[in-house]
C-alpha cells in the first residue's frame, strides 16, 4: 500500500487522531526506559480501538504522554500524533491545555482517588466547562445536571453539591463519563475505566460508553488488560507488548485467528467456561531498560526460532486488516515455507 | 457546620474540668508547704504558729476535695487569688503581661505565613532549581539557629550598625518587627519544609493528574487541588506551634526586655508564687485546647470529609 492511499483511507475512515511512529522514552541514571517504542494507531470517529497488553507494556503511558499528562519531568515524546491536521506534540502547554478534556477527553482508572476529596461533584464539573467554554454560571450548572441525568445518576441537583467521599467508585466513574460528554469531545481515551469496580457496575459503565459511542460518534482508545472487556466493546484491537504494538486486527480476526505468539498465549491465560486449565505466559517480560535488539518476547516465546533474536520489531500485513510483528511471518520465512511445502 | 462547632465546644467541657483538677492535683504534689512559702516571701519567720494560721487563712487545713471546690468555684468566677509576692490579684497581673505575649505571638503569626507560604508553594512546584536549594539553605539555618543568637545577631546588624529598628521596648510597630522576626523565623523554616513536602505529596495526587486532564489551569490547580489539600497538615501542626509561642517565649522576651508571659512565669517559679503557677498552667491548658478547637474548625471548613463526619 502507497502512502497516498493510505492518506486517502485515512480521510475515508475519518480517522480522528493519528498515532504515527509515536516513541516515548525516559533516560534515567540506569539508562533509557523504552516505555513505547514506535507505534503506529488510528482512531476512528465511532469506532473503539482497544488497546490490550499486560501491566507495564506501555499503555498508560502511551495515553498520557499523547497529552503531555506525564508525571515525571524528563520524558522524550517522539513522533506524532495528528488530530485536525495538528501534532499536539509541537503544541505549547496552553494549546495542549486547551485540547484536553476538550477534544480528547479520559476517563482514569481508580475514580476515588481522581477526585478532589475537598470540593464538591458540581464544582469539579464547572471547573471543567469554564475552563474551555465561556458560558455563565447558570448554563454550565444546567449542562452539568444535563449530563449527570444523561449518565444515569438520579437527583442530579442534589448530587452536584456533594462531595467525592459520599459516591462508590461506580458513580464517580459515570461522574467522569459525564464530565467527558458534555465536553462532547472527538477522542475518548478510556483507562482501564472498569478495572476497580465490581462486575455488575462494570456492565453498566460499558454499556455508558457504548452509547456514548453510538450517540456522539466518538472515536475511542479503550485501554484494557481484560479482554472481555476488549472483545465487547472494541472494533479494532491493538496488542501491545514491551511498548510495541506485536499486533493489530478487527476485533473477530484477533480472537478468531491470533497471530502472534503472545496474543496467542494472553488468550489463553483468559478464563473459559470448559475447565480447562489456565494456562499462565511463563517468565517475565525483560524490563523496559536497555532493551535488547531481536524480538522482546523472545524469552517466553514458545514457537521461537533462529531468526527472532535479530528480528527488529515492524508490523507485516498478514491480509487486508490484520497485522502482526512476528518473524515467523516475514516475507522471507513464508517463501521459506512454501519452498519447502 | 454549626452542629459540628457545638458538638466540639460541648466535648471541651470534661476536658476542661480534667485539666482543671490535674493542675490542682499537681501543686498538692510540691513537696513545699505553700503556708510556709508564703510566710518567707512575706518576710514573716515561719514558725509553727505562724504556719498553722496561715494554713487555715489559705484554706489549706481543709479537706482537699473541699480545696478543690472552693478553688474551682473561684477560678470559674475568674478568681486565681492573690499573687505570694505583689499581694495583686493574679487575674489582674496575667491579663497586664499576656496582651505583650498576645501581640509578639500575632506579630510572628503573620511573619511565619508570610515566609513560609510562598516558600514552601514555590519550592514545591519548582523542586530542585536554584531557588528550592536556597529555600532549603535557609530552612537548615533557620531551624538550627537558636534565638537568643539570632535575636543578638538581629540587634547587632539592624539596631547598633544599620541603626534601622529600635533596640528594646514596646509601644510601635518598629519595636515588634526585631522580636517577632526572631520568634517567627525558626518556625517559618519548618513550616517551609512541611509545606513543600506536603504540597509534593498532593502534586502526585491522581487527582491533580486528572484535573490536568480536564484541561483546567496550572494555576487552578495549584491553589485549589493542591495548595487547599496541603495546607491541613500544617494547620495542625501549626496549631501547636501557636500555643507553644502563646506560653510566651523567655527568650526571646528576655533578650529583647519584653514584658510577656514567659518572663513573668519564669520569675513566678524561683519565687515559688503558687497561686500565680497554678493559675498560668490552667489558662496555658485552656489556650491549648481553645487553639485546638480552632484548629478543628479551619479543618473542618477545608475539609468536608472532617465537617461532614464522614467514615471515610
Amino acid at each position: 500500500m502507497n502512502s497516498a492511499k493510505v492518506e486517502k483511507e485515512i480521510m475515508n475512515k475519518q480517522v480522528v487522531l493519528n498515532l504515527k511512529n509515536f516513541q516515548a522514552h525516559l533516560p534515567t541514571k540506569r539508562g533509557v526506559v523504552r516505555a513505547v517504542n514506535g507505534i503506529n494507531l488510528q482512531i476512528t470517529q465511532g469506532k473503539v480501538l482497544g488497546l490490550v497488553g499486560e501491566s507495564g507494556c506501555g499503555k498508560s503511558i502511551t495515553c498520557l504522554s499523547l497529552l503531555g499528562l506525564t508525571k515525571e519531568k524528563g520524558w522524550v515524546i517522539v513522533g506524532k500524533a495528528q488530530m485536525q491536521g495538528k501534532n499536539l506534540l509541537a503544541l505549547d502547554s496552553e494549546e495542549i491545555r486547551r485540547i484536553r478534556g476538550k477534544d480528547i477527553a479520559i476517563i482514569m482508572q481508580n475514580p476515588m482517588a481522581a477526585f478532589n476529596p475537598l470540593t464538591t461533584i458540581g464544582q469539579h464539573f464547572l471547573e471543567t466547562i469554564r475552563s474551555h467554554l465561556s458560558v455563565s454560571e447558570k448554563a454550565s450548572r444546567e449542562m452539568a445536571t444535563k449530563y449527570l441525568g444523561h449518565v444515569g445518576l438520579p437527583q442530579p441537583d442534589k448530587l452536584m453539591k456533594q462531595y467525592p467521599f459520599q459516591f462508590s467508585g461506580g458513580m464517580l466513574q459515570r461522574v467522569m463519563i459525564a464530565i467527558a460528554l458534555a465536553m462532547e469531545p472527538k477522542v475518548l481515551i478510556a483507562d482501564e475505566p472498569t478495572t476497580s469496580l465490581d462486575v455488575t457496575i462494570q456492565r453498566q459503565i460499558l454499556g455508558q460508553l457504548a452509547r456514548l459511542k453510538e450517540k456522539a460518534r466518538t472515536g475511542m482508545l479503550l485501554v484494557s488488560h481484560d479482554l472481555g472487556v476488549i472483545a465487547q466493546m472494541a472494533d479494532e484491537v491493538a496488542v501491545m507488548y514491551c511498548g510495541y504494538i506485536v499486533e493489530r486486527a478487527p476485533v473477530e480476526q484477533l480472537f478468531n485467528n491470533p497471530l502472534h505468539p503472545y496474543t496467542r498465549a494472553l488468550l489463553a491465560s483468559k478464563p473459559q467456561m470448559q475447565k480447562k486449565p489456565l494456562q499462565a505466559i511463563g517468565g517475565q517480560a525483560p524490563s523496559l531498560l536497555n532493551l535488547d535488539v531481536g524480538c522482546p518476547f523472545l524469552e517466553r516465546c514458545n514457537e521461537k526460532n533462529r531468526r527472532c533474536s535479530h528480528y527488529k520489531q515492524k508490523l507485516i500485513q498478514y491480509d487486508h486488516k490484520h497485522w502482526v510483528g512476528c518473524a515467523k511471518y516475514s516475507a522471507e520465512q513464508r517463501m521459506l515455507n512454501h519452498g519447502l511445502a | 457546620m454549626e452542629r459540628f462547632i457545638v458538638n466540639r465546644i460541648i466535648s471541651l467541657v470534661p476536658v476542661l474540668l480534667g485539666i482543671s483538677l490535674l493542675t490542682f492535683i499537681l501543686i498538692q504534689l510540691v513537696p513545699v508547704d505553700p503556708a510556709e512559702v508564703y510566710l518567707r516571701l512575706s518576710q514573716i519567720p515561719p514558725t509553727d504558729e505562724a504556719v498553722a494560721v496561715t494554713r487555715a487563712e489559705l484554706g489549706l487545713d481543709k479537706p482537699l476535695y473541699q480545696q478543690y471546690f472552693d478553688w474551682l468555684r473561684k477560678v470559674v468566677q475568674l478568681d486565681f487569688g492573690l499573687s505570694f509576692v505583689t499581694k495583686e490579684p493574679v487575674m489582674e497581673e496575667l491579663l497586664y503581661y499576656f496582651p505583650a505575649t498576645l501581640k509578639l505571638t500575632a506579630a510572628s503569626l503573620v511573619i511565619v505565613l508570610l515566609i513560609s507560604i510562598p516558600l514552601g508553594v514555590f519550592s514545591a512546584l519548582y523542586k530542585d532549581t536554584a531557588f528550592d536549594q536556597m529555600c532549603r539553605i535557609f530552612a537548615f539555618i533557620g531551624a538550627s539557629m537558636p534565638s537568643f543568637w539570632l535575636g543578638f545577631v538581629l540587634v547587632y546588624i539592624l539596631s547598633l550598625k544599620l541603626d534601622l529598628l529600635p533596640v528594646y521596648g514596646r509601644g510601635t510597630l518598629a519595636h515588634l518587627v526585631l522580636p517577632a522576626t526572631t520568634l517567627a523565623l525558626g518556625s517559618a523554616a519548618v513550616y517551609t519544609r512541611l509545606l513543600r513536602t506536603s504540597m509534593l505529596e498532593n502534586l502526585n495526587q491522581n487527582f491533580v493528574l486528572y484535573a490536568k486532564a480536564r484541561g483546567l489551569k496550572e494555576r487552578l490547580i495549584v491553589v485549589r487541588y493542591v495548595l487547599k489539600n496541603a495546607l491541613i497538615p500544617v494547620v495542625i501542626a501549626f496549631g501547636m506551634t501557636l500555643g507553644h509561642m502563646l506560653a510566651g517565649s523567655v527568650i526571646v522576651e528576655n533578650v529583647f526586655a519584653w514584658p510577656g508571659v514567659g518572663r513573668y512565669i519564669v520569675s513566678s517559679i524561683f519565687n515559688r508564687d503558687y497561686p500565680v503557677i497554678q493559675a498560668y498552667v490552667l489558662f496555658m491548658a485552656v489556650n491549648f485546647v481553645l487553639l485546638n478547637l480552632i484548629v478543628d474548625i479551619i479543618c473542618g471548613l477545608l475539609d468536608p470529609r472532617i465537617r461532614l463526619g464522614g467514615d471515610r
